[in-house]
């Protein structure tokens, strides 16, 4: 019986990727539908072998960003997938021109209902709440509906004594929801403290590009702060502090790995070890230190 | 009038663990979440009630704080009596003009006005506001930022910690200041003066006045970012009140650092957004020059933020807008002086500012939050 329903919980799961994945497919077949170019190295390598080395680049390691759903099913042992607050979305407050119906259009092209998928599995046998953000989604801004869902995650993980762990990938605050995307921030960065305060573990997973507002709250705040290679993790923009200073960056900067001689990351951990990487960290808080895990 | 002010008042501490649970439990079903649609249902009322009203709400505001109206006359007019009526009809019709040239505000005039260099900034305030002011410099790890301002002080004989951004008064301040933009090292000596102000019991007053947080590259590698993360998290669970005034602009994430205030109090003219309507403009639609439009969609007024439940008062400003010199001046530091002293004496009633403060917080938006159909996907 048990079996039975992990099966289910897999099957939605590869559902949604299939979903996921149905975005980026064109009408007439081609040969951008077999071959996937690289934009960092711009090598070419059939998509099935992107596929099957986790959207990192075969050629060069680069790390493409990944679906939500599919960060989940890397992740999630077989069959764990539960979804949690799928439905919750948000209003406009702005009445901003256009807000609804581009949201709306994301929507069916994507099979998100949001930036973000909030969920319940396990990781390597261990329980745990974890948010995944989608960079498809209006850059994985951070809006009301977001910032709650993060709420919730956290509330959840409280309540149930789990771990939380956040896959963040954002522009930042959302521009169409205006001030209210800013109060975002505080509402977040108070939960995740509460969360802590209360004996939780948080780690925080930074994957390209976590910048703004998401970086100056909750992916800021981890017990432990992973980040996957060469992802760009930032306050400002580049450009922004391009235009600010009037010369050209140095290299890497802003890059997880200048962000961990920075002391600001524990470990860059390649996409290919995350899941082991994150199942030892919830194996050293089984017990002891921590009340969850 | 003052219904709109209760109604957002409402919004925060009244709202207590057990009904934010009810609406987690709810959604979590996929049920329509009543106190969702309750708080639609009072944003519909409220913008009905506001639609003609409230355009002028420096009116809404003196209908509250009538003791702060009456204007300060330090040379009463001794003329004559034909010159005084003469004068006191003149003076009338200015006032009339004055009073529409309010009214007729636009959203970008106010963003001006916000920015004005002969606007009242953080120092202003402290020197006339407060007493045996000490200044607290450097964040003890290696940095310190003149862009923040903060220190210890008595606020009408009462020990305080006092905070804000300083964005200089000439040429040369603004420079040393980064025009009130903060770094790192700024966040952080934020972050040691609210741990001061939690040992020693002390409240906590911020000014707000920044175009947002430095976009330098020193200020990233130092961890600008997280350093704003912190003051937010520390200031979530602050045990003492924390009390906020708007006083010019309040730019993003630089300008929220510091304004997680039990009580969020707004100058009339003053702006809070998520982000300069110049970089709004430029996220928006690759285009800096549309600053203007920006404005007039963002919602960044203090009426707009009053509506949406982000300020919790606004303070009224003299015709013209506040000034650091002169006679209106004088007028708008009693308006703030009053506003404060009576929010700080309701928030020392409380028994537990920080549960308060985090409920604030946490329903910030919750009135636009819907659980969708399945059939949208």
């Amino acid at each position: 019986m048990i079996d039975f329903f992990k099966g289910r919980r897999q099957k939605l799961l590869q559902l949604k990727v299939w979903r996921e994945n149905a975005v980026q497919k064109k009408a007439a077949p081609s040969a951008q539908d077999v071959f996937e170019q690289c934009p960092e190295c711009n090598g070419v390598a059939a998509k099935a072998d992107w596929a099957k080395n986790l959207s990192v680049c075969p050629e060069c390691g680069a790390h493409r960003p990944l679906g939500a759903y599919q960060r989940l099913a890397l992740l999630l042992d077989q069959g764990s997938f539960r979804e949690l607050n799928e439905n919750l979305v948000a209003g406009d407050p702005l009445d901003f021109e256009g807000y609804p119906e581009k949201k709306k259009s994301l929507q069916k092209r994507s099979g998100l209902r949001e930036a973000i998928v909030t969920a319940k599995g396990k990781i390597e046998g261990f329980t745990a709440i974890v948010a995944v953000m989608d960079g498809r989604f209006l850059m994985g801004s951070m809006g009301i509906a977001v910032g709650e869902k993060v709420t919730r995650a956290a509330e959840t993980a409280a309540k149930e004594k789990l771990p939380l762990i956040i896959f963040c990938a954002s522009g930042g605050a959302r521009m169409q929801e205006g001030i209210l995307s800013l109060m975002q921030m505080a509402k977040t960065a108070a939960a995740i403290e509460k969360f802590q305060q209360a004996g939780g573990l948080y780690i925080a997973c930074l994957t390209h590009p976590t910048t703004g507002g998401v970086t100056a709250s909750f992916a800021s705040l981890g017990d432990f702060t992973l980040a996957e290679p060469n992802a760009l993790i930032g306050f400002a923009g580049p450009r922004v502090i391009e235009q600010t200073i009037g010369q050209a960056l140095p290299e890497g900067f802003q890059r997880a790995e200048y962000l961990e001689d920075h002391g600001f990351i524990d470990a860059v951990v390649p996409r290919k070890d995350m899941k082991a990487t994150l199942g030892q960290l919830l194996r050293l808080h089984r017990k002891g230190g921590a009340r969850h895990g | 009038m003052d219904d709109i002010r209760t109604v957002n008042r409402n919004n925060e501490p009244a709202a207590d663990n057990g009904s934010q649970e009810d609406i987690n439990v709810k959604a979590e079903n996929g049920a329509v979440m009543d106190s969702a649609v309750k708080d639609g249902a009072v944003k519909a009322e409220i913008t009905v009630k506001t639609e003609g009203t409230l355009k002028t709400e420096g009116m809404a505001e003196t209908a509250v704080l009538p003791a702060a109206a009456p204007p300060v006359t330090d040379n009463p007019p001794v003329a004559g009596n034909g010159d005084k009526t003469a004068q006191e009809a003149q003076e009338a019709q200015e006032a009339e003009e004055a009073e529409e040239a309010k009214k007729a505000l636009t959203p970008a005039q106010r963003v001006a006005l916000a920015r004005s260099i002969s606007r009242p900034g953080t120092m202003q305030f402290i020197k006339a506001l407060f007493t045996d002011f000490f200044e607290q410099k450097g964040d003890r790890l290696g940095g310190e930022d003149p862009a923040i301002l903060g220190g210890v002080a008595l606020f009408h004989g009462q020990p305080v910690t006092v905070l804000g951004h300083r964005k200089g008064k000439s040429l040369d301040e603004n420079v040393h200041c980064r025009f009130g933009m903060p770094t790192a090292e700024g966040y952080r000596k934020v972050q040691r003066l609210l741990r001061a102000a939690e040992k020693f019991r002390r409240p906590v007053i911020t000014f707000i006045d920044t175009p947002g947080a430095y976009p330098g590259l020193e200020a990233e590698a130092r961890g600008q970012g997280e350093a704003i993360a912190r003051c937010l998290a520390l200031m979530s669970t602050l045990k003492t009140p924390l009390l906020t005034v708007v006083i010019g602009e309040g730019g993003s994430g630089g300008a929220l650092a510091l304004a997680m205030g039990n009580r969020v109090l707004m100058l009339e003219n003053a702006v809070y957004s998520i982000l300069s309507p110049e970089g709004f403009a430029s996220i928006l639609w690759k285009d800096k020059s549309r600053a203007g439009e920006a404005c007039d969609v963002m919602k960044l007024t203090a009426a707009d933020l009053l509506k949406l439940g982000v300020v919790d008062e606004i303070l009224p400003e003299p015709e013209g807008g506040a000034r650091s010199a002169g006679p209106g001046a004088k007028e708008i530091f009693r308006t703030v002086d009053r506003a404060l002293q009576r929010h700080l004496a309701e928030l020392q009633k409380q028994s537990d500012p920080a549960r308060a403060r985090y409920q604030k917080f946490r329903g910030m938006g919750s009135g636009f939050l819907q659980v969708a159909s399945k059939e949208n996907l």
